[in-house]
């Protein structure tokens, strides 16, 4: 085990980390940038280190700059937490490089899962069910005769880039048609390559991503499922585990398929993948995020497995030590995603000072943050303030809890998202358990708070 | 050893008889003792210029100090400008369809930057570019004249120097950090009684006076144009 680690995030993901440290006996340096002096894991902090100025570009973003204060703060690993460097396979061998363990899959892992498109083909290759697509498409004639066997409505993607740009739904040939001029040119404008393809769009979907834990030995466990369909604009912002829309044969094929499909890839640490759900239970395999996810506290109320600690563990070469078998998973866990932005205004986003905070307690609450009364949000990152988990021994169990302690919450001093937390427990489409991920967008979530305020 | 410290030695004023508060700010430090501007000023000016904060009020036994920000804005809301250059170590997997984020700021006049905002608030500190080593200038000590551009040091990131820049003319008047030491972004490496004198400095103190006058119009060039006069 190491001794000490670097702790190369800020926010509430720093805290869990800090604590994942002390529970283990590491010793924990955190990186800051100015405008996070003054943060609460700062505070908990062993040591603290200021590694740039607020702009991430400089700070938590530099990896000359995050090296540096591994090597000089003698820490023996970086744990880069969610965002940041965590995904970046340049980082994680410059990490190497230095005579330091990159927490997290290893340089060449982060590198063979680092294309979207290849690791759909690869792990595709390994029977996890992929999202039906065309291959390149050669001409007109090409895309119309893919877009027929595969199904309408079609996305049309661009195979060199991402961002929704040269990106197009399409419900019938003539759409189709029209839409491949647009993209074409949209994509050599944006990426300087027009090759595009086509991948069946699924117009009512969920979210489910499964949790898994592969050491450096081969030996793997799936920690069940989450489901993450409460959106907007594909981003979440209520998470619940297990999924409402699985039934248990089909949670456990799901599982099992992408644990051994990781395991057979040759993954390493914790992951997760991610899988698009369509209305009949079909699930389709989108991505997999090579770190730790904002949503991991579910996973951890429902198997009593501390991922972070899994993660710290891992990296440091220790076995799994336990088997599928072993990992129970109890209950329903919800979490809330305490935002400073703004429901009614297009979620824009606050920051300010904190001039009241009060968390909420009780059995099965968690509250993840790293806020307390008299702190100043920075305007410089993302807008997550805390992360609300409840936990109870079935769905309405923790439903209700969540009402509870989303009523005790306070956070004054910043608009914040907890009323539309609110609106969503009393949401028949909720309380049903039929979220899909296109709902909120749809909806607008102004005309969602009134409808449920007025209610 | 640079972590907390860091934050302990911008507590202690040291040498410095007076911090300079930003001009804004200035009305209430007459009232106070000399205790509170050598000690706590230039503590809450630090605290002031890393937060986002516009204004910071402190009260104690019988004294009320309240520092407001100029209106020099913030580091973070600045245009880069710097220059990035990518180091060899990122050179071998330029991944196509991923941003690079680990494009380095190993450029000097991206080093020069934050020290020369510094002096445009009218600070009199010298502060670290980087978190890294510290290697002072050989003959650098207290009574050491420097012109603004000077290069005072170096801060060793990964083996990439960066320099540690005098904000503007003035002496030497105390030296926070020795020669190997680990240091943070930001951390005061030196204090800096402004103002130019007009006796050439003995080349004794200097050790290396005549390589440093003669480095000196270099590393002016190095500097952001305007910044550092």
């Amino acid at each position: 085990m190491f001794s000490k680690i670097l702790i190369a995030n800020r926010g509430e993901i720093a805290v869990r980390i800090v604590r994942a440290c002390r529970r283990l006996g590491v010793g924990a340096v955190v990186a800051y940038s100015e405008a996070d002096r003054d943060s609460r894991a700062v505070q908990l902090a062993d040591e603290a280190i200021c590694v740039g100025p607020a702009e991430s570009r400089r700070s938590y973003l530099s990896a000359p700059a995050i090296l540096s204060a591994a090597i000089v703060s003698g820490c023996e690993a970086i744990h880069p937490g969610y965002g940041f460097l965590s995904e970046d396979d340049t980082f994680a061998e410059m990490t190497r490089a230095h005579g330091l363990t990159f927490i997290g899959p290893p340089a060449e892992v982060l590198e063979r899962f680092a294309s979207k498109a290849g690791t759909r083909t690869l792990l595709g290759r390994h029977g996890l069910p992929t999202i039906p697509g065309s291959s390149m498409l050669r001409d007109d004639g090409h895309a119309l005769a893919e877009a027929e066997r595969i199904g309408y409505p079609v996305l049309i993607k661009p195979s060199a880039g991402g961002g929704g740009k040269g990106m197009r739904m399409v419900r019938s040939p003539r759409e189709l048609q029209q839409a491949m001029t647009i993209c074409r040119s949209e994509a050599l404008a944006a990426f300087g390559d027009d090759s595009l393809y086509l991948e069946k769009w699924l117009d009512e979907n969920r979210h489910v991503e499964v949790q898994v834990i592969v050491d450096r030995y081969g030996n793997g466990v799936h920690v069940g499922e989450r489901d993450c369909s409460v959106q907007r604009r594909h981003q979440k912002i209520l998470e619940e585990a297990p999924s409402p829309a699985l039934d248990d044969g089909r949670r456990q094929a799901l599982a099992e398929d992408a644990i051994n499909a990781v395991v057979a890839a040759g993954y390493e640490n914790v992951g997760t993948l991610e899988f698009l759900l369509d209305r009949d239970g079909n699930y389709y395999f989108i991505e997999i995020n090579c770190r730790i996810q904002v949503e991991h506290p579910l996973t951890e109320m429902l198997s009593g497995i501390d991922i972070v600690g899994e993660q710290i563990r891992i990296a440091a070469g220790e076995p799994l030590g336990y088997s599928q078998a072993d990992v129970v998973l109890r209950g329903h866990a919800i979490e809330f995603r305490i935002n400073a932005e703004d429901p009614l205004h297009e979620f824009a986003p606050q920051a300010g000072l904190i001039e009241n905070f009060i968390a909420p307690g009780g059995p099965g609450v968690r509250l993840d943050s790293h806020l307390y009364t008299g702190y100043e949000v920075p305007p410089y990152y993302d807008s997550l303030l805390a992360k609300l988990i409840v936990w109870g021994p079935d769905r309405t169990a923790a439903i209700a809890r969540g009402r509870v302690a989303l009523d005790e919450l306070v956070v004054d001093g910043v608009v914040t998202n907890i009323a539309l937390h609110r609106a969503l427990l009393s949401h028949q489409v909720f309380l049903d358990g039929e979220f899909t991920t296109n709902l909120l967008d749809r909806v607008g979530s102004a005309a969602f708070l009134a409808a449920v305020t007025a209610a | 050893m640079a972590t907390g410290g860091a934050r302990d030695k911008d507590g202690l004023a040291g040498a410095e008889r007076r911090a300079a508060p930003p001009a804004e700010a200035s009305q209430s430090p007459a009232t106070v003792i000399g205790r509170l501007a050598d000690e706590v000023l230039p503590m809450l000016i630090a605290r002031l210029d890393s937060s986002s904060l516009g204004e910071l009020e402190v009260r104690g036994d019988g004294w009320r100090v309240r520092l407001r920000r100029g209106n020099n804005g913030d580091e973070a809301g600045h245009p880069s400008a710097a220059v990035h250059r990518r180091s060899p170590g990122q050179d071998r997997a330029p991944s196509t369809e991923r941003a690079t984020p680990a494009a380095v700021e190993h450029g000097h006049s991206a080093a020069a930057r934050p020290q020369s905002l510094r002096a445009e608030r009218g600070r009199r500190q010298i502060t670290s570019p980087a978190v890294g080593y510290y290697l002072p200038r050989a003959g650098l000590a207290p009574g050491t004249q420097v012109r603004a551009g000077d290069v005072i040091g170096h801060v060793d990131v990964l083996g990439v120097r960066q320099d540690v820049v005098a904000p503007e003319d003035g002496v030497l008047v105390g030296l926070a950090a020795e020669a190997g030491e680990a240091v943070e972004y930001g951390q005061v490496l030196a204090r800096l009684e402004p103002g130019r004198t007009e006796t050439p400095v003995d080349a004794g103190t200097r050790g290396d006076g005549a390589a440093a006058e003669a480095a000196t119009p270099l590393a002016r060039e190095r500097a952001p144009a305007g910044a550092a006069d």
